[in-house]
């Protein structure tokens, strides 16, 4: 299993566009991956549960991946949690 | 639904038709700009119900195939809708499709759904209506505003895969089968995009604001929109023809056939695009190579058209059709409505003069009770300056507007379809009163220019008269040729006799002209006749001061002036003046256009 720290950088946090981003980013793997923020875990390859972790700037996520490519899949999670996107 | 009023048997929406369609403006907001004239196609949206259904235990494994095979098929619907969103609009908006595609995708909906088939029977329409209807009550208490924003993309998914899981018909909006205006109480961007392109004229609807994926699209298909109509699925009878303004977000429900008739010009109108080289000449004066001077101003009907009018390089407004303003509110506005909207125009011209004419429309759809019967004919009728004077009251309002806005600002005032002197000094007396009402009400009063509009065979007979009491005339020459012809356009077997360059016409322009002239009154044409290229050098050389024409054609007027050799033109005129009939001054005029306007503009 791999496991990832990441700060959300975008101002507007975790919404419908991110989300989006995020899950389509997981969905390309065929890891398991759940992310976590306080006591809240949701399945990274569900939009609803992505955007129900509300997730506001500065919060802090843990990424969890593990089975088949969890490392390129962590990584490429962090660059989908890493971009600002032209909110408008 | 057709309306059939020939078979009294039906009932329903065909009652509803046949009952007498009444007349209303509805008013809503500007969603995207632009006119569309068509029927209405009501739709009306059916969020399907779902009765809780359970099923037999042996149909469990099928009923899961079934659901999976619901969504494969929604799946599929919704990328072809993307792919058309995207060739149609682009692919910003299609990424509305990319949201439904991943809650369609989710695989916690996915295995809750399932869990419920396999576990307690569940039909799957009913299981998937539950676990929506929790996730939807999980998003509604949601402080985050994307998060509830995200409930049209939820309920789309929903009524789609209910729909087919149901063997309901989803959507129904491809029975557009012909050019219509869509009505409707909520559109979203799926329902848009499945119809036939060229079949939707417009589009009004109960609710949107002006930044919905509604008016974005309808601004990509480049149709007009109104949106935030209350009431509009209930106020529009399905089938009523409209007239749709998105400039001003008006709707016309069984419009008049003058209201009609002005919008349809308005939507017809030729909207000359601009070659690029032509944007040079916007800061440049329209002068004659010989150094004559014509003024060059721009035709409105709407305050909306003000930017256009500047962008185009005009030096003011010649015609300000207040007409519109009239129509839009279904009723005559209040002096404080006229004076905010001739105020914004003003300023925003401000040096530039604007030139405004008074109420121009038959009287009977505002002063209803003020005469016997219909009119047989609103053209003589009774309508214009003729309705002013009878109805003082609002004529004044309108004149208190005009003075209060031309309070540090350039504005300029016209009446139309003057016919006796009579008439003037009448007008003249109340706008007199109207400065005097104003002075007691404590209201500052802003200077005007007065002028009437030439656009009867009276009014040129009488010129001279007319001259001595105003500081401009203005030549409508559609109206002129309509009445100096004894022609109404409209009509298919005559309308070949309506010809602007009749001698009638020109010798009619140049005597007034003369009249003006020796009486130092500024003569200008605000007529159709301005615009045509091949008409500048005539109209030039007749030696009018001011032309006022379409803003797209500003650019292009101009360009055309500015190779003109006033001599010449001069020349041309006299020569034009002897001829005895159109089509030898047609001749004439497009000779001299081809032989001596280097530059085509087309």
């Amino acid at each position: 299993m791999v496991e990832k720290k990441v700060t959300v950088t975008n101002p507007l946090g975790i919404h419908a566009r991110p989300a989006a981003l995020i899950v389509q980013t997981a969905d390309k793997y065929k890891a398991e991956v759940r992310l976590v923020r306080d006591d809240l875990e949701v399945n990274g390859k569900s939009i609803m549960g992505v955007m129900m972790l509300a997730a506001e700037m500065g919060a802090v996520i843990t990424i969890r991946v593990w089975g088949d490519g969890e490392l390129e899949c962590a990584r490429a999670l962090e660059r989908a949690f890493a971009v600002r996107f032209d909110d408008d | 639904m057709a309306l059939n009023p020939d078979n009294p048997g039906q009932s329903g929406a065909s009652a509803a038709a046949r009952a007498h369609l009444t007349r209303r403006v509805l008013r809503g907001f500007p969603g995207a700009p632009g006119i569309a004239v068509g029927q209405a196609f009501v739709f009306v949206v059916k969020t399907p119900h779902v009765p809780s259904r359970s099923i037999d235990r042996t149909r469990v494994e099928a009923e899961k195939e079934r659901f999976g095979e619901a969504l494969e098929l929604t799946r599929s619907e919704l990328l072809a809708l993307k792919k058309r969103a995207s060739e149609m609009v682009g692919d910003n908006l299609a990424r509305i499709f990319d949201a439904q595609i991943l809650i369609l995708s989710d695989p916690e909906i996915h295995s809750s759904v399932m869990a419920a088939i396999e576990n307690k029977n569940s039909a799957a329409e009913s299981a998937f209506d539950r676990v929506v209807q929790r996730t939807l009550a999980k998003l509604a208490s949601s402080p985050d505003a994307y998060l509830r924003g995200m409930r049209q993309g939820i309920e789309a998914v929903r009524t789609r895969v209910v729909s087919r899981l149901l063997g309901l018909p989803t959507l129904g909006l491809t029975d557009l089968t012909r050019p219509a205006v869509l009505v409707a109480s909520l559109l979203t961007p799926g329902d848009i995009v499945g119809l036939k392109k060229q079949n939707l004229l417009a589009i009004v609807s109960e609710v949107g604001g002006q930044t919905s994926h509604t008016t974005l699209l309808a601004k990509s298909l480049n149709i007009p929109a109104v949106v935030g109509v209350s009431g509009a699925v209930a106020k529009i009878p399905n089938g009523a023809p409209l007239v749709v303004d998105g400039y001003s977000g008006s709707v016309y429900v069984a419009p008049d056939a003058e209201t009609l008739e002005l919008y349809d010009r308005k939507r017809q109108e030729v909207i000359v695009p601009w070659p690029k080289k032509l944007v040079a000449l916007r800061d440049l004066p329209a002068e004659t190579s010989d150094g004559r001077r014509i003024e060059l101003l721009a035709n409105i009907d709407m305050a909306e058209e003000t930017a256009d009018v500047l962008a185009a390089g005009a030096e003011g407004v010649g015609l300000y059709r207040t007409e519109y303003l009239f129509l839009r509110q279904g009723r005559f506005p209040t002096e404080n409505e006229q004076y905010k909207t001739y105020r914004q125009v003003a300023r925003a011209l401000a040096p530039r003069p604007l030139i405004i004419r008074t109420f121009d429309l038959g009287g009977d759809k505002y002063f209803a009770g003020t005469g016997d019967s219909a009119e047989q004919n609103p053209a003589l009728g009774w309508r214009a300056i003729r309705v002013s004077l009878q109805q003082r009251g609002p004529f004044k309002a309108q004149l208190r507007a005009l003075l209060r806005a031309a309070v540090g600002a350039n504005i300029r005032v016209m009446f139309p379809m003057i016919v006796a002197t009579e008439e003037l000094s009448a007008a003249l007396l109340l706008l007199d009163q109207a400065r005097r009402e104003l002075a007691a009400r404590g209201d500052p009063v802003g200077k005007v220019q007065v002028g009437v509009m030439i656009e009867t065979p009276a009014s040129v007979w009488i010129a001279e008269s007319l001259a001595g009491m105003v500081e401009f005339f203005s030549v409508g020459t559609n109206d002129l040729t309509q009445y100096t012809m004894a022609v109404d356009r409209g009509n298919p077997r005559v309308a070949h006799l309506f010809r602007h360059y009749h001698p009638a016409i020109i010798r009619a322009i140049s005597r007034t002209l003369d009249c003006a002239h020796r009486n130092n009154v500024r003569f200008a044409v605000c007529g159709e006749i301005a615009s045509e290229p091949q008409a500048l050098p005539l109209l030039v050389g007749l030696g009018v001061d001011q032309l006022s024409v379409h803003p797209s054609s500003v650019p292009r007027s101009k360009a055309i002036i500015r190779e003109l050799s006033y001599t010449q033109a001069r020349k041309l005129a006299h020569e034009v003046l002897q001829l005895e009939s159109a089509a030898d001054v047609e001749k004439k005029v497009n000779v001299y256009y081809r032989d001596h306007c280097r530059h085509r503009w087309r």
